[in-house]
């Protein structure tokens, strides 16, 4: 039996197939400014991959995100909290609490032993507290995205940073950088501000072990290791943290058939 | 013309607010007209004294929502920013500082504005917006302004003689004031008669509650947040007591034929806190998904009125006010007022408005969520402004609320 | 000799659990400066105003919501820290609706032995201070209660003249900030004034008498930058104020809670102690939730006077509503006078120090010219 799930985030669209158990084919793509065209895009690369599916095959689509109300190809719709949920606790069984950071959001969930979700704290209000902050803070201090977790680490001194705000944080880091300070120790600042704005969004849920990461953030070692410092745990990582939530939409594609 | 973003109502009854408060504007101008005092009041304000003295009041923070209702709270709250009052306060405040100081930036008034007020009547007590809106306006307008002040109380009633003393002396400083603006002496006697008629109207309102208890839930948030506005501002008039006679009837005929808000109710609500105005579908929304907002916190009538304590009308107010408080004033009393609804409605979950300008509901409702989190009792914040659209993304809640619907479908 | 006071603000803590173990006497913490203190000082106990740090809150976050006053949410953040724990309790007024509800909110999260509430009338009247008078019975009897000692009306008018007598040596004090040069620079004054609310007022007055008796003489002169007035809500610490010096202003006078309002308007002392204290601490504090805009500016006004102002800076704290309505009309007042505003929206974190340093640059040379 083949059942689909479809995640379209505000970065990235992403496709899940499965066959009975087991995972056949996921593929990532940007979304870009049309979300019904990049989830169209996602399931046709992630059949193209199979190399003998088409469409018609699947049995049933679950589609989920920011934008799943547009997918028209799918047959129903959950939300990312529940798929999160659902994917995470397929991938890891003992996982009770995931964080997702995308691009956007954040949200902290709660899971049961069968992966069911007990409780979700979002914040997709501001940007503090979501990949965007660092996007933003990357560009301002001019250096990669993906190395800004590493450097973070490498501190030498700690610069506090205090912004509530990703407006107010640009301008403090402009300041920091004009006075000389040492890269690293920014990045020291703005991880742990944000890392400390993340647990509070944790402790509101209630962090119960095992606990895991997805989304763009879990690539981030300084956020990773500073929440599992701050938490006292560690994080069981997913070995592909970013088609979590099309998983979860997938297994939630075959309960569906399975009930029938 | 903006579609609708009213509630969809279950009651006949319900629907006939909006003509009454139609009205009830229409009413004011008239008044202003004729040449009767106009009083621009805050809620709270006792309309009953008002009523008994002749003098028209007219509740800006009603006036705040119905533009809020017609989604023009921005274009209000622009022309306030632009006069530099801060987005951090009230939406209602920022809204009509708009409306007085920037008319010529404000999108058109509905029912053509608000009838000239002669003074203004500020209760000091309940939020700090009301007194600096109020002063603002009282110097900006330059016309008078009597600020009504009573104890706080947050242990709920007391028995204290000094309390009672001096709600009293507040209220009688405010029939002094408004003798003096209309010239004319207060006689305790209408005053008396209006209050024996808030006071049915208050035990009606209360059956009505008690009545919303039923499984299923015969009538919800959804038609009280609009079914609660002759309560708030038709007080002491036959009209207020006449419509309330008549959903309870019409309540208690949907109770007799099993007629629920929604036929197979797969779970009942709480909505904690002020609703966001600009779009009250978003309380029917559930009922997509078996569900119903059985009941709300912020205008819950929780107890009968309590007796007469006196023959003078005026300690007889005094005397109630500090002797019996139905409304949570502390943290504490705020927990268990809303663990009481979620026993008493039979409640499964409890969505909790965040509207960061209303600060007097804002301070609890952290605390309040994890109170019943806590306890094992499922909740859904929302953050919004309660009248200021600008702060609203369908999108946003509507994944908060499925989100919150899927967690409440899988325990059962 | 300003060192002195200097050191009891930044060792608070420690100088209230000292004289703790000292007299083996009672301190209690309070929030705002409309807190009958010398009914507090009468009962022997220590009166300490409860203040917040530059630091990321980390425990408050799950009990209260995000827009919400930033010393408030500071302090309770302290104070479920464990740094208050020295406290025998909390005594909260009827101000604004967030201190208000720290009553509520210390009943259930914190273990004090004591906590009261005052019930500080919201409006100024006659009505107001005879209800207020009677409600400080209740105060004193519940203070008696939780002491053991009665408080008598000797006591009372002692602390009276105790809290007067500071009352006025302040007013000395700040008169020297009106200099031309100023004797004292405004973060110091600051630093006088707030160390008053956290140690026993008999030895600030000793500390005062001394300061006042040494100035004359001082040869470290705060320097000659630009006259600059302040209005307020909470800036409880005098980062801010250093700021504004650092960047070539001096701020020569204030109207702020933690600064002129607090103590300014002294205690009749003729009639009955409560009622004279319920008048002073409803009539004289210069608070925008309860005086109304005539007399709030009128009150600034007063401040202002013969200090030689060039401009004005009114820093709010972010949330503050009663502060945040009363601005336009402050704003204006000070502009129709030939001032020129400049205004903060605070946050009061380290944060906004660059941005704030640039503004107050730019503010300084403008009035420089």
């Amino acid at each position: 039996m083949i059942v689909a799930g479809i995640d379209v985030g505000s970065s990235t669209s992403k496709a899940v197939i499965l066959e009975d158990q087991k995972i056949i084919s996921y593929s990532i793509v940007p979304t870009g400014a049309e979300s019904a065209g990049s989830a169209q895009k996602a399931m046709n690369e992630t059949l193209q991959k199979t190399a003998r599916l088409s469409l018609a095959d699947i049995r049933w689509i679950v589609a989920t995100g920011y934008g799943r109300v547009i997918v028209d190809f799918a047959n129903e719709t959950v939300t990312e909290l529940s798929c999160h949920a659902r994917g995470a606790h397929w991938l890891l069984p003992s996982i009770r609490t995931v964080l997702d950071m995308g691009g956007q959001d954040c949200k902290a969930i709660r899971c049961d032993n069968k992966g069911k979700l007990l409780n979700f704290v979002m914040n997709d209000k501001c940007a503090a507290g979501t990949g965007r902050f660092l996007e933003v803070m990357a560009r301002v201090m001019e250096l990669p995205l993906e190395d800004i977790g590493e450097l973070s680490l490498q501190a030498k001194e700690e610069i506090r940073i205090n912004s509530t705000c990703a407006v107010f944080g640009k301008s403090e880091v402009a300041s920091l950088i004009r006075l000389g300070r040492e890269k690293q120790d920014i990045l020291s600042g703005l991880h742990t501000a944000i890392s400390n704005r993340v647990f509070t969004l944790l402790r509101k849920v209630g962090v119960e072990p095992d606990f895991t990461i997805t989304g763009g953030i879990a690539k981030n070692i300084g956020v990773v290791r500073r929440l599992e410092e701050k938490l006292g745990l560690k994080a069981i990582l997913t070995v592909e943290p970013q088609i979590v939530g099309a998983l979860g939409a997938a297994l939630f594609a075959r309960d569906r058939v399975s009930n029938q | 013309m903006v579609t609708s973003t009213s509630a969809r109502k279950s009651l006949q009854t319900t629907l006939e607010v909006p003509a009454l408060r139609r009205s009830y504007y229409a009413q004011t101008q008239e008044d202003s007209k004729k040449g009767k005092k106009v009083a621009w009041c805050s809620n709270n304000i006792p309309s009953e004294i008002l009523d008994a003295m002749d003098v028209t009041a007219v509740f800006l923070e009603n006036y705040a929502t119905v533009i809020a209702s017609k989604r023009l709270a921005s274009g209000f709250c622009a022309a306030g920013e632009k006069v530099g009052f801060s987005q951090d306060v009230c939406g209602y405040a920022r809204m009509l500082m708009g409306y007085i100081l920037a008319r010529d930036e404000a999108p058109e008034a509905p029912y053509g504005g608000l009838a000239e007020p002669d003074f203004l009547l500020v209760n000091s007590y309940s939020c700090d917006s009301r007194m600096g809106w109020f002063s603002a306006m009282s110097r900006v307008l330059n016309l008078p302004l009597h600020v009504h002040d009573a104890p706080h109380q947050p242990d709920g009633a007391s028995d204290s003689a000094a309390n009672a003393e001096y709600t009293e002396r507040e209220l009688r400083s405010l029939v002094t004031f408004l003798e003096e603006q209309t010239g004319t002496k207060f006689e305790p006697d209408k005053l008396r008669k209006r209050l024996a008629l808030s006071h049915q109207t208050s035990d009606i309102m209360f059956e009505v509650n008690e009545l919303r208890k039923a499984v299923p839930c015969p009538m919800g948030s959804a038609d009280m947040f609009t079914a609660v506005w002759p309560a708030m501002y038709l007080a002491g008039t036959k009209e207020c007591e006449d419509f309330y006679n008549k959903l309870l009837a019409e309540i208690k005929e949907r109770i007799a034929k099993g007629i629920g808000v929604v036929p197979e109710e797969k779970f009942r609500l709480m909505w904690s806190g002020i609703p966001f105005w600009y779009d009250m579908r978003l309380i029917n929304y559930v009922e997509d998904f078996g569900g119903v907002v059985a009941i709300e916190g912020f205008y819950r009538s929780r107890e009968r009125r309590p007796p007469v304590q006196d023959e003078d009308p005026i300690k007889d107010m005094a005397l109630r006010s500090t002797r019996y408080r139905t409304f949570p004033s502390s943290i504490i009393a705020s927990i268990d007022d809303v663990l009481d609804a979620v026993k008493e409605y039979k409640i499964d979950g409890v969505v909790l408005s965040f509207n960061p300008s209303c600060r007097l509901a804002y301070v609890s409702q952290t605390e309040l969520q994890k109170s019943l989190e806590d306890r094992g009792i499922p909740t859904l914040g929302l953050e919004c402004d309660m009248a200021d659209e600008r702060t609203y993304s369908e999108a946003q809640v509507k994944t908060r609320l499925d989100a919150f619907i899927e967690r409440l479908l899988a325990r059962t | 000799m300003i060192d002195e006071f200097r050191e009891r603000l930044l060792n608070r803590h420690q100088v209230a659990a000292a004289w703790k173990e000292q007299t083996g006497g009672k301190v209690l913490g309070t929030f705002c400066c409309c807190v009958p203190e010398e009914i507090i000082h009468a009962a022997g106990m220590l009166p300490v105003r409860i203040l917040g740090e530059h630091e990321e809150t980390t425990e408050v976050d799950i009990h209260f919501p995000t827009n919400l006053c930033p010393y408030c949410k500071s302090c309770f953040d302290q104070a479920l820290k464990g740094k208050y724990d020295y406290l025998d309790g909390f005594v909260i007024p009827n101000v604004c609706n967030v201190i208000k509800s720290m009553y509520g909110f210390c009943k259930l999260l914190l273990k004090a032995p004591y906590v009261h509430f005052v019930e500080v009338p919201q409006r100024l009247s006659s009505n107001g201070v005879n209800f207020f008078a009677e409600d400080l019975v209740e105060f004193k009897n519940s203070l008696e209660d939780f002491s053991g000692k009665q408080i008598s009306n000797e006591a009372l008018r002692n602390s009276i003249g105790v809290y007067n007598e500071n009352r006025a040596l302040l007013e000395e004090v700040y008169q020297l900030r009106r200099k031309s040069p100023p004797l004292i620079s405004g973060s110091e004054a600051q630093e006088i004034v707030i160390s008053s609310m956290l140690m026993p007022k008999e030895e600030h007055n000793r500390l005062l008498t001394q300061l006042l008796d040494w100035v004359e003489s001082r040869d470290n002169l705060p320097g000659d930058g630009v006259r600059i007035f302040i209005s307020a809500s909470v800036l409880d610490d005098t980062d801010f104020l250093q700021l504004v010096e650092e960047c070539g202003g001096m701020v020569v006078a204030d109207d702020m809670p933690m600064g002129s309002r607090y103590f300014y308007g002294s205690v009749d002392s003729t009639g009955d102690a409560l009622h004279a204290l319920a008048d002073r601490y409803l009539n004289k504090i210069a608070c925008p939730r309860k005086m109304l805009p005539d007399e709030r500016l009128a009150f600034a006004d007063n401040m202002m006077k013969d200090a030689a102002v060039r401009g004005t800076i009114i820093h709010n704290m972010r949330a503050c509503d009663p502060h945040l309505y009363e601005y336009p009309l402050l704003r204006q007042k000070m502009e129709s006078k030939g001032l020129p505003v400049l205004f903060f929206r605070g946050e009061e974190t380290e944060t906004e120090r660059e941005q704030q340093r640039a503004d107050i640059e730019a503010f300084i040379e403008m009035l420089e010219d």
